[in-house]
């Protein structure tokens, strides 16, 4: 272990109120029952400070963007055990499993295992790799339980979140301590997650400060290789966490958290070990995933129309898979916000990021230099102007970056709602988005492939970075309508047309001979560049719908057509033809919820993905049309104990969800799967 | 914890860290959770009211508290009313969804999303004597008995005596004091 993960380490063993016998000490007795405001009289009542989140916080439906937040209620209902899964309920995202651990997840096209135009946060904390350009998703676990909600947000956000928020924004927030005092036990197991298990203990550390720490494990057995033998993706992952939220004074609140996990992984991957063609094509790795962050969060509020935000965030992983990458980021992010007069109503930020990766590389993947630190600076201004208050808002704002490779970029966007009655809502945006280049666009050097060509020479396909690689650029129309028709009924329309411009494509160079390593063989090179553009348009449409007073159905449905053009100047024959066919064109989904005795929930839901064409290693394969049914039925019993029986993937015995890369890993098909589990709360 | 930035586009920066609750335990001054402040007001409210012997027959009679549309007290106001009475009055919380009757409700909280129904509400409250509370704006002016309101980062209530006497309510004079606005009278 080295010095700076030891330090790391030590910090969030301090800051693990339990992990500390020493801090035990200084925590006072907390009090029997605090929260026991009955027992003022009203008269003390009416001198008691309030904090009044409910009456500011905007009701989701005047967000002028096409926004699906995932509750609470949502999680525990879907039967899902991993955040990728629960991202499946969102119209509009393209989600599929590769193998075992690794998912392709996007948001209005471009999927990929690195779907690089999709921001991810947990708690405002930016988990988007700068280094692979995508986000790790099986280092992305945390007790479901604790997640508060997801917002999901299609279509650009580079307005406030910068560069990356291109496609999408998934906003993960976890619950505040004081939601998650007491005792948590989880347990289960099935057929594919074969045993897993969370603990977790939280209480007030004084008054006004509380705690929660826990602790979480899995292992999840193989899928089912494409080849039709195991595809030998088993993984097993141990993590814990923690946070604490204290209120420092009636205007401040600090909240810190922290995450921890080191884990063990398998695939099998196609890459390169030597310049002769390997057979087989696919060898098999197990590697190490581990990592943590630590970040604070604190608030101060300056007046009812005045507050501002500081977060302060460091990360760090280790990631085996490509060539053991070791990253550490450290975030800086300020926002002050103030109303001003009647009609406006203006957000600031500054924000500083510094990431640093070290890999080590071997013959089918180098970066030059292997150690690389990329700052990124921004400054955003949003301001929200009513119009016509109550009823015609213009919002109008835009982001200044400095990125390390293109310096200055800018993302402005500007976005309406009307209102015409309280239960309706009209908006219109259009914003400009952009994706900066990652070390894997601009400094890398990997055989992907290899062959015997003519004459018994070893041919050896090898991708090239490109230091000039430009920002990937997005222009977005947007619209979208929402309405609640009565009490049992909401629904909700969004649609697009995203004009793309120096899209990404790989064109083949001038082969060339080299004698180093031997054999003697023939190059032929892929250089990265810019020569693509395109246009995708879509719609998504969704509602929920209370049938009964103890049924809930929630039909979704996404339309995505992509069409794309290489410049004149590009030789790629397939990347324009891969990126139209890496997303379904529909996609539809019906959920349903009944709550069909006391103490008793019975939870369906239903996926429809359209057949992706022109996938895998050489564009010449393709992932069937599936439907995918989940099924599950909860019960409780008194307030302390619920049991869960889950089976996924019902219809058939396994799918395919999506094909690897020149390179990248073997897929692995989904298998029926079922799970028993239970949870004993103690709060 | 910012208003319109939410709505424009800049969810989550102000909400990462949302409400909290620090409780006083002897009466000092510390940030407790609004909704928690408001049921321990609404427990309160019953020693005030005098409700008609057409529904609170005798003193030992139970007192159902119910809400009705989105509750956003969030298990505050079971946990505040759990095991407590009033007098020897014991106390319940009932949970309505829109189709259920509000006749067996002594003190009804409307949420805010009741904002369509609420004059079918007022007029069942009035015929059968429910106290209503709520915190949407113009609650009381709309016909609601008595509105909470947000002062300085308070809680301060209006009452309008109009809707309680049509309620045969009486409400004593020490509430009437601590109240922010009162319309009509007794």
């Amino acid at each position: 272990m080295n010095a700076a993960r030891c330090a790391f380490l030590c910090t969030l063993a301090w800051l693990v109120p339990t992990a500390q016998p020493t801090c035990a000490q200084a925590v006072p007795e907390s009090p029997t029952d605090s929260s026991d405001l009955s027992k003022l009289s009203i008269e003390d009542l009416m001198n008691v400070e309030v904090t009044s989140a409910s009456a500011k916080e905007q009701k989701l439906s005047h967000v002028a963007a096409a926004i699906f937040v995932i509750s609470q209620q949502d999680i525990r209902r879907s039967g899902a055990r991993s955040i990728p899964d629960l991202l499946r309920m969102v119209p509009g995202l393209d989600v599929a499993q590769i193998n075992g651990n690794t998912w392709a997840i996007s948001s209005r096209g471009f999927n990929g295992q690195f779907s690089n135009k999709l921001l991810v946060l947990v708690d405002g904390r930016n988990v988007y790799t700068p280094a692979f350009a995508g986000v790790y998703w099986d280092a992305l676990d945390l007790p479901l339980e604790n997640i508060e909600r997801i917002e999901v947000i299609r279509g650009p956000g580079g307005t406030v979140w910068g560069s990356n928020a291109v496609n999408g924004v998934i906003s993960i927030f976890t619950k505040k301590s004081e939601e998650t005092q007491g005792l948590l036990v989880e347990a289960g197991a099935g057929n594919v997650e074969q045993g897993f298990g969370t603990v977790e203990y939280g209480g007030q550390l004084s008054e006004g400060t509380q705690y929660r720490a826990y602790t979480k494990y899995f292992n999840n057995t193989n899928l089912l290789g494409i080849d039709g033998e195991s595809g030998g993706d088993g993984w097993h992952l141990l993590s814990g966490g923690f946070r604490v939220d204290s209120v420092l004074s009636p205007k401040d609140q600090l909240m810190v958290e922290g995450t921890i996990y080191d884990g063990l992984e398998g695939h099998y991957a196609f890459s390169q070990r030597g310049v002769l063609p390997q057979t087989p094509l696919a060898i098999h790795d197990e590697v190490n995933l581990d990592g943590g962050a630590i970040q604070s969060v604190w608030n101060h509020t300056y007046s009812d129309r005045s507050d501002s935000t500081l977060e302060l965030s460091f990360s760090r992983y280790v990631n085996g898979i490509f060539e053991r990458e070791t990253n550490n980021t450290f975030n800086l992010d300020y926002k002050y916000h103030i109303a001003l007069g009647k009609r406006h109503d203006l957000v600031a930020g500054l924000a500083y990021s510094h990431s640093h990766d070290a890999t080590r590389g071997d013959f089918a993947v180098t970066f030059d230099p292997p150690s690389q630190s990329l700052q990124v600076f921004s400054a955003f201004v949003q301001d929200e102007i009513a119009l016509i208050p109550d009823h015609l808002y213009l919002t109008v704002g835009s982001k200044l970056e400095h990125d390390y490779f293109n310096g200055f970029g800018v993302m402005p966007s500007a976005r309406m709602a009307w209102e015409p009655s309280s239960s309706q809502m009209l908006w219109v945006a259009v914003s400009r988005a952009l994706r900066t280049p990652s070390l894997s666009d601009t400094e890398v050097t990997a055989n992907v492939n290899s062959f015997v060509g003519p004459g018994g020479t070893p041919v050896l396909i090898r991708y090239l970075g490109n230091p000039e690689f430009l920002d990937e650029s997005l222009i977005a129309y947007e619209s979208g309508y929402r309405a609640s028709l009565g009490d049992r009924l909401s629904l909700e329309i969004a649609l697009y047309y995203n004009d793309y411009d120096h899209l990404q494509t790989a064109e083949p160079g001038t082969p060339f001979s080299e004698a180093e390593p031997l054999p003697a063989h023939l190059v032929e090179p892929l250089r990265n560049a810019n020569l693509m553009h395109g246009n995708t348009q879509g719609a998504e449409v969704w509602a929920k719908w209370k049938v009964m007073d103890r049924w809930t159905l929630s039909p979704g449905y996404a339309l995505e057509q992509i069409h794309m053009h290489t410049y004149p100047a590009s030789t790629d024959m397939t990347s324009a033809v891969s990126l139209e066919h890496n997303s379904p064109r529909h996609s539809a989904q019906l959920r349903s919820h009944v709550d069909v005795a006391r103490g008793f929930d019975w939870d369906t839901s239903a996926y429809f993905v359209d057949r992706l064409s022109n996938q895998g290693a050489f564009s010449m394969s393709s992932v069937p049309a599936y439907t995918r049914l989940d099924t599950g039925l909860t019960w409780r019993i008194g307030e302390a104990l619920s049991i869960s029986a889950v089976g996924q993937n019902l219809l058939q015995d396994h799918h395919l969800e999506f094909l690897g890369t020149l390179g990248g890993l073997q897929s692995s098909e989904l298998r029926r799967s079922a799970y028993i589990k239970f949870v004993w709360t103690m709060r | 914890m910012c208003s319109r930035s939410v709505r424009a586009l800049s969810l989550g920066f102000f909400l990462a860290v949302g409400p909290s609750s620090a409780t006083p335990t002897n009466g000092d001054l510390a940030v407790s959770n609004e909704y928690t402040v408001k049921a321990a007001f609404l427990f309160h409210f019953s020693q005030f009211v005098e409700w008609p012997a057409s529904t609170v027959p005798s003193p030992s009679s139970p007192l159902t508290y119910c809400t009705v549309g989105d509750d956003p007290f969030l298990g505050a106001l079971d946990k505040t009313l759990k095991g407590k009475s009033v007098g020897n009055h014991a106390l319940a919380v009932q949970h309505l969804t829109a189709r259920d009757q509000i006749d067996g409700c002594q003190i009804l909280f409307i949420g805010a999303s009741e904002k369509k129904r609420f004059s079918e509400v007022s007029t069942e409250s009035a015929r059968y004597s429910v106290l209503t509370v709520g915190d949407s704006e113009h609650f009381t002016r709309d016909g609601g008995m008595i509105g909470f309101v947000l002062e300085d980062n308070k809680v301060r209530f209006d009452i309008n005596l109009e809707a309680t006497r049509r309620a045969k309510l009486k409400i004593s004079s020490r509430l009437l004091l601590l109240a922010r606005n009162v319309t009509g009278s007794q």
